[in-house]
């Protein structure tokens, strides 16, 4: 064993007598720098990820809603805040849709009823239903957004505003009580739907409320089911589309903001348009502190190969001894990929090192904004840092292979 | 490995030479194992070119050169590898060793490709050749007669069936001549193995089967 490390010490001592110190310090510092900007950015990126993606929201995550603002000429009909067939097509096409569907509204009148227990007197108003494929909803599955014939009971989605506007204004005026969002879930409306010429009495009950959607929700089914039932046969509900719900691939692509900014007749509601322009701007700044570090990184591989180049080259007779002797290619390569390994490696650490120091560094910033830290993004930047280094010496030990190979 | 067939060789640097007067060159000459051979001629004749075209270092000849079937054209780097670690040794005239090395490490540096032999048996070899001062001094620091004798030690490091000494005694006195030459005949008789030695007309005391004057 111990003759073995004397060997193996006495053959790469041969071989490594030409490295340069100062070109290993120059490559180390370079790709430390290089390295050390790359990796934060790319922690920096999956530390606000969530920033961007989470969404408490009516919708799943990834969809938006586009209606047109209402102007005055709406008022008189024209102008209108339909969408006509060719701009739903227009925006079908875009690159950045994944799917793209539509609220259905109800044909039929709706009065909703509800009496107040210890008080005789009775609520009552006229309102509507709309409806969106189900699939859409984050409801979706939920044991309480189900509807069909036997069951009777109609579940609904109302805006938290209604709500809110009963309990700190209608209420109050009106020497009502207060009611909690747990008990209004309990309580059963009387809804009655006329329409065709039938006047037929329903229950429904708020399953849920929504905070961004100014709406009121019922399930895809009772939707379709009631506008068969009670709409005057023979229309149907294009012509009256005026709010689109879009799928998108990817909400942070700036595509998105770059097509609305040039409708500006269109209105977006994505749950996050603000953070959507901040996502913009990052994703901007840290792609151009990426391509920083790309930059640092272009030399300190170049002058890796070129110091890959003159030791090889300085090495040239040893190795040409060494292999008239009986040692193969491989034999040779490996004190070279030995070297590069070890040195690539040190240098990824410390890279890795400076990143969380910058990452303690910004967090002491960031907890404002309510970004916790996470070890999600640490895991992908290690894994992101590991593949890195293992692309970069590959590269190298390609190089040297190549290189010896032109000596044998 | 049993045979050497050297056919029709003629080196790039003399072909143009109207029939060059040789006993090698453009000629068919099998070399066969456990014979040794005496290849004489002046400088710049050829003979270290003859013996890397052998042992595959250079190519820049016309003809074919087989070691057994095999012609040195069509070997891969790794059959070149197991042949120059098992069967063909050689003492190169320039020598080649590492000067930073000491003489021990030059050789086993060499020894431990195959581990022919143990660390005993090689400091019994510097034992007979007279250098058992020398084995851990800086191979730059030793006579060049020395290195000469240093490098004879490392070929004989290696299984082989065959060894090419290119002039490996030029600078040693008789004395010493006799002493490496009883051990490398041992050492030829223990394997079997062929000898091919160049020399610039010397005849050293092997008793050769067969003299060639290129």
């Amino acid at each position: 064993m111990r003759k073995n490390t004397k060997y193996r010490r006495l053959f790469y001592g041969l071989l490594r007598k030409n490295v340069s110190v100062s070109q290993v310090l120059g490559y180390a510092f370079a790709a430390l720098a290089g390295m050390t900007i790359l990796f934060s950015a790319f922690c920096f990126r999956e530390d606000v990820k969530p920033l961007f993606s989470s969404e408490s929201g009516l919708f799943k995550p990834g969809f938006m809603v586009v209606n047109k603002k209402v102007s005055v000429l709406s008022a008189f009909g024209k102008g209108n805040s339909i969408f006509d067939s060719s701009e739903i097509e227009e925006i079908r096409r875009q690159d950045f849709v994944r799917s793209l569907s539509y609220f259905t509204p109800c044909r039929y009148q709706v009065r909703a009823m509800i009496s107040l227990s210890g008080r005789m007197s009775t609520l009552s108003t006229e309102m509507f239903f709309e409806s969106v494929p189900d699939k859409l909803l984050a409801q979706y599955g939920n044991k309480d957004w189900k509807w069909d014939e036997t069951s009777g009971l109609i579940p609904i989605i109302i805006p938290r505003d209604y709500l809110n506007l009963y309990n700190f204004g209608f209420s109050g005026s009106q020497g009502l009580p207060q009611i909690s969002e747990s008990i209004i879930q309990q309580l059963v409306f009387q809804i009655i739907i006329d329409g065709n010429g039938v006047s037929e009495n329903f229950k429904g009950r708020i399953v849920g409320f929504s905070d961004n959607l100014n709406t009121i929700l019922v399930p895809e089914v009772f939707m379709s089911w009631s506008n068969n039932k009670f709409a005057a046969s023979g229309g149907d509900d294009s012509g009256r589309i005026s709010r689109l719900i879009l799928e998108v691939k990817n909400p942070a692509d700036p595509k998105i903001a770059e097509f609305f900014a040039a409708k500006p007749d269109y209105e977006v509601n994505d749950n996050k348009g603000e953070q959507g322009k901040l996502s913009y701007f990052l994703t901007i700044l840290i792609v151009s502190v990426m391509v920083v570090g790309a930059l640092v990184m272009l030399p300190a591989i170049g002058l890796m190969l070129l110091s890959i180049n003159l030791m090889v080259y300085k090495d040239r007779q040893t190795l040409n001894h060494l292999m008239l002797l009986g040692f193969s290619r491989d034999a040779l390569v490996r004190p070279y990929s030995i070297l590069v390994i070890v040195l690539n490696f040190v240098v990824a650490l410390f890279g890795v090192f400076f990143t969380l120091i910058i990452r303690h560094f910004y967090f002491s910033r960031l907890g404002v904004l309510g970004i916790t830290e996470t070890s999600g993004s640490l895991v992908s930047t290690f894994v992101f840092s590991i593949c890195f280094v293992l692309v970069l010496t590959i590269l190298d030990i390609y190089w040297i292979y190549r290189k010896i190979k032109k000596v044998f | 490995m049993d045979i050497i067939r050297v056919n029709h060789v003629i080196p790039d640097f003399i072909s143009g030479t109207e029939n060059p007067v040789s006993e090698i060159w453009s000629k068919e000459i099998p070399f066969c194992r456990g014979k040794k051979y005496l290849i004489r001629a002046a400088s710049g004749k050829g003979k270290s070119s003859l013996f890397s075209y052998i042992f595959g270092e250079r190519t820049d000849f016309t003809g074919d050169i087989f070691l057994d079937r095999a012609k040195t054209g069509t070997l891969t780097q790794s059959q070149w590898v197991r042949i120059r670690r098992m069967e063909i040794s050689f003492v190169f005239q320039g020598l080649r060793l590492f000067p930073d090395l000491t003489a021990f490490e030059n050789v086993s540096l060499k020894n431990r490709l195959t581990n022919h032999k143990t660390s005993e048996e090689i400091r019994d070899l510097f034992v007979r050749i007279g250098l058992e001062e020398k084995l851990n001094e800086k191979v730059a620091r030793l006579s060049y007669g020395q290195q000469q004798r240093v490098a004879v030690i490392r070929a004989l490091c290696q299984p082989f069936d065959f060894i090419l000494m290119d002039e490996p005694f030029s600078h040693l006195d008789d004395e010493n001549i006799a002493v490496v030459a009883g051990i490398i005949i041992k050492e030829l008789e223990q394997r079997g193995a062929g000898l091919l030695l160049s020399s610039l007309g010397e005849d050293y005391p092997f008793d050769y089967q067969q003299r060639f004057d290129l």
